[in-house]
């Protein structure tokens, strides 16, 4: 039967409404029937959902479809529309936040004649925005910061600590920045949670949508402390991002997020606390437990952090800053995380992760999973050879368990080298100041 | 299906509160995260997210352990004779239904013959191609009363067979071969909640957008299961079936390898780590009956120009192997023999050359189709980079993309395929056969389809293998598809539940779980 386990983590896309409605060129009809498109529409209601609407007469047709396209899509969506009609409708549901504000999406109709063959109509295109706020906007020469609570002093500040941060890191990864990047504050927890979607873990105060180039941020008028910290941080993904993508491989979250923390804060003394105690109480967790999600309880989430920026430390101390430069530009060509590592540093992440424990005063970490599962309730009747029967015996028999041994095996080994997630929405801790 | 990617973006806070981490046997109920059933009919649904829930409500004669073992469900025994051209089931006594009605071997005959219904055939039909005027009757060109499946008395199935098949013990474990009641076609009541009428160890109860409610039934051949109820979610609103979990909102469920590898190191939840083995292999065809892919030559070209070994090493998923063939390991007639796909840049230029398109000059414009698998930007991005083809790329939802596979074909497609039954044929004939129901590229060939038949007549274990290896070897050199992975996944499972554990089809039987009393 089928499956489909390996469906795409990407989409960090959005929903819009900015009415930025582009009619590009209608494609050519490429079979004898053919249509006659009038001009789409498209209309966007915050978390609620995109609805576009496409007039046409003419040639009946068999099927109709709309053709969405995403940022950092490499191709085409295609949704079948259901109950055809003229005007052709869709809507595309956010509701469970499946796309997040400042998404650019371009959209087209297409009907398909009984011939199979095909005809488009025109180009939509249109950005989703959070409309429940009359935004304000200040372009700076990386950032575009878009606020709506607090005077401009507030915002020329937000802005130039985006300016400065993106400066920083650029500098340090040795990444050129030419697009622009989007700058969402918030000034309130609820709406900020809104915008994010409802997958978003409690102590997130920033997050980086690498795809669409936005960072979204909490930060209060009265609280611009904290903006000093989460703006250079969640900029720092957009850069390294920027320097490392490419269609293979991810980084190891840790070395994503290490990095944010050193050039947003540095290896501050909160974080050398967190590291201190997790060694001295043998619950450190080693880089490879940090390389996708961080764990989802709050005082391990901090020492997944707390580790992240530990780590880099850790090398520049020993290696110096020279090599992260190196090691951005061998992700950007695809290598794996330890032909990156050997790049960079001479040795793969084993052995840094070795030197890192080491340099904590640790030596070994302990697993705790995976575990076999405990056998449940037989039927009467089942015997561990298989069923009664008589003549030649199924395929199924006398392959009892070689396929879950196998994987088990494979699992408890590989484990340890599981890689890292797709940082096309990275979610950052509050500030822990 | 979609199981997986269905499930990871989901999630609804339902089930009844309970404390987290502690067993409790008298708990009788569990909420699972899950897939909704397309379908709740075994002859129509097609993919394993539905099948999870089919196999808990429709029983079929035999069942798959955790062992890969055939074992008996409805059928107490079966007894192959005339030299294995004939497969005979022994039904249990006193079978009923849910609702009381007996279950008979005529149940059986019919529940198999609507599989084959050439108005309305099964996408999973062609598991029957091996029994006596089936694929005539599916293809409209026989009779139903022409195929080898006849009841003997009300307690005894027998099946004929063209040619010996020692597998299809096995293949009657399959899902879509479940037993259901005479008037599904007629009663819509049967497959709705509340009315529901089925034959396994649950009932549907309750069927929303978001849960489907099962009961268990007391009619069932082995007794009522341990567990009274059980929320089976496929939406949890888009929050975390991790913290979903750790809030004990959800007993069982499938999460994703960026989470396990944490949880590995979590003194709480890495003992409930649970790793969900899964006989499965992902694959890329071919429209083989369009130009440029009825080219062998472009297809080589394709097979070996892409590293497709690194690029699934770099996907970074420490469950999922680079493919060796099309039958997964641990399935029976997997062989020792590498048949995957071999980069080798040279040959594949040189094949690009003999095919007319030296360097990828003059290649047409064509497009991968997929429901948008991890794999695509690199095989897009190899192609241009190593053999000079941009080819295009678009992304359909499965419904669209399904039917599209079966009406016509894209150019190059993607597919994951799990066991119906932990049989090599599952991958191969099932898959590569001539004319069958899920030979998406529509190949043909002479020489795999005689191995095929000769793996599934062998009378030992040695002979069935080297067929099974000639066939690989054909589709290894022929290229209608290319194996790429397979896969596997991770799991958390309440402390106290037992009997979590996927079967050779990569199902759970729900009528295995249960709450420890420890």
């Amino acid at each position: 039967m089928i499956t489909s386990r390996r469906a795409v983590a990407h989409r960090g896309c959005a929903v819009f409404v900015s009415g930025l409605l582009g009619l590009l060129a209608l494609a050519a009809p490429v079979s004898a029937a053919s249509v006659s498109f009038g001009t789409p529409t498209a209309t966007s209601a915050f978390a609620k959902g995109v609805a576009f609407t496409q007039p046409v007469s003419g040639a009946s047709f068999t099927e109709a479809d709309i053709v969405l396209t995403m940022p950092g899509d490499i191709g085409p969506s295609v949704v079948k529309i259901k109950n055809p009609g003229s005007p052709l409708k869709y809507t595309f549901d956010t509701s469970t936040g499946q796309i997040q504000p400042n998404t650019k999406v371009s959209a087209r109709f297409q009907v398909v004649f009984a011939d199979g063959t095909t005809q488009q109509g025109p180009e939509i295109k249109v950005t989703y925005v959070d409309d429940r706020f009359h935004w304000q906007t200040k372009i700076g020469t990386f950032v575009t910061l878009h606020w709506y609570e607090g005077d401009a002093a507030f915002a020329q500040q937000a802005l130039t600590m985006g300016e400065n941060g993106i400066s920083k890191s650029a500098r340090f990864l040795g990444v050129t920045e030419t697009a622009p990047i989007d700058f969402f504050v918030y000034a309130d927890q609820q709406s900020f949670y809104d915008a994010l979607g409802p997958g978003t873990r409690e102590n997130v105060g920033g997050e980086a949508n690498t795809v669409t180039r936005t960072l979204f941020a909490l930060i209060a008028p009265t609280d611009l402390g904290y903006a000093r910290t989460v703006v250079p941080h969640e900029l720092t993904h957009v850069v390294f991002d920027d320097g490392t993508t490419n269609p293979y491989h991810s980084p190891p979250r840790w070395l994503n997020e290490g990095l944010a923390v050193y050039l947003s804060e540095g290896f501050g003394s909160s974080d050398k606390s967190l590291v201190s105690q997790a060694a001295k109480s043998k619950t450190l967790m080693p880089l490879q437990a940090l390389t996708g999600q961080f764990p989802t309880t709050a005082d391990r989430f901090y020492l997944a952090y707390a580790e992240s920026v530990s780590a880099v430390d850790y090398l520049i101390r020993k290696y110096g800053q020279a090599p992260f430069q190196k090691l951005v530009k061998s992700y950007r060509t695809g290598t794996s995380d330890d032909e990156a590592f050997t790049v960079a540093f001479g040795v793969d992440t084993a052995a840094v992760n070795k030197g890192w424990l080491a340099d904590n005063g640790v030596t070994s970490s302990q697993t705790f999973g995976p575990q076999t599962a405990p056998a449940g309730p037989v039927p009467p009747g089942w015997t561990t050879s298989g069923g009664s029967h008589g003549g030649q015996s199924g395929q199924g028999s006398g392959e009892a368990g070689l396929l879950i041994a196998a994987v088990l095996a494979l699992g408890g080994v590989v484990l340890l080298g599981v890689a890292a997630a797709t940082h096309t929405r990275d979610r950052d801790a509050q500030p822990r100041l | 299906m979609v199981l997986v990617a269905t499930v990871l973006v989901a999630v609804v806070a339902v089930g009844a509160a309970w404390r987290p981490f502690v067993a409790d046997a008298a708990r009788d109920s569990l909420t699972i995260l899950g897939a909704s059933a397309a379908s709740l009919d075994p002859a129509v649904q097609s993919d394993a997210g539905s099948a999870q829930v089919v196999a808990q409500v429709f029983e079929s004669l035999t069942a798959i352990d955790t062992s890969l073992h055939v074992q008996p469900a409805l059928a107490a025994s079966w007894e192959t004779q005339d030299g294995g051209k004939k497969v005979v089931f022994h039904l249990r006594s006193n079978l009923t239904f849910s609702n009381g009605a007996p279950l008979t071997a005529s149940d059986v005959v019919s529940s198999w013959t609507r599989v084959l219904n050439p108005k309305a055939p099964s996408q999973l039909a062609s598991l029957l191609d091996d029994v006596v005027g089936a694929r005539a009757y599916r293809e409209g060109k026989g009779q139903a009363s022409a195929v080898g499946i006849k009841a003997v008395g009300s307690g005894e199935v027998e099946v004929a067979l063209v040619s010996p098949a020692a597998d299809f013990a096995s293949i009657a474990s399959s899902p879509t071969l479940a037993v259901v009641p005479s008037d599904i076609d007629s009663n819509p009541g049967v497959l709705e909640a509340g009315s529901f009428v089925g034959s396994g160890a649950y009932v549907v109860s309750g069927l929303t957008e978001t849960e489907t409610t099962l009961a268990a039934n007391s009619h069932y051949w082995a007794g009522a299961p341990a567990i009274a109820t059980i929320h089976l979610m496929s939406d949890i609103g888009g929050k975390s079936p991790v913290a979903e979990f750790e809030a004990g909102r959800l007993d069982y469920t499938p999460i994703s390898l960026y989470d396990a590898a944490w949880i590995a190191y979590d003194p709480t939840l890495g003992p409930l780590l649970r790793i969900e083995p899964s006989p499965s292999v992902e694959y890329y065809g071919f429209n083989m009956t369009k130009a440029p892919f009825n080219n062998v030559h472009v297809r080589r070209a394709f097979a070996t120009g892409i590293d497709w070994r690194r690029i699934v090493g770099l996907q970074s998923n420490p469950l999922e192997s680079p493919a060796t063939g099309m039958v997964p390991v641990g399935v029976a007639g997997h062989s020792t023999t590498d048949y995957g796909p071999k980069f080798d840049l040279t040959t594949a230029k040189s094949e690009l050359a003999a095919a007319g398109f030296p360097n990828g000059t003059g290649f047409p414009k064509v497009t991968l189709t997929t429901t948008g698998a991890a794999l695509d930007a690199a095989i897009v991005r190899q192609l241009h980079d190593n053999l000079g083809i941009d080819i295009g790329y678009q992304v359909m939802d499965w419904p669209t993309y399904n039917a599209r596979l079966l009406s016509d074909p894209p150019a190059m497609w993607q597919m994951g395929w799990v066991a119906d039954y932990p049989g090599a044929n599952d991958f191969l004939g099932l898959l590569l056969g001539s004319g069958t129901t899920n030979n998406f590229g529509r190949w043909s060939s002479a020489d795999f389809d005689s191995a095929i038949q000769g793996a599934l007549a062998a009378t030992d274990t040695t002979a069935m293998q080297s067929s099974f290896d000639k066939a690989q070897s054909i589709v290894a050199d022929q290229v209608p598809v290319i194996p790429v992975d397979y896969g596997a996944g991770y799991s958390l499972a309440a402390k106290g539940l037992l009997g979590a554990i996927p079967n050779g089809q990569g199902l759970v039987r729900y009528a295995g779980l249960s709450w420890s009393s420890k």
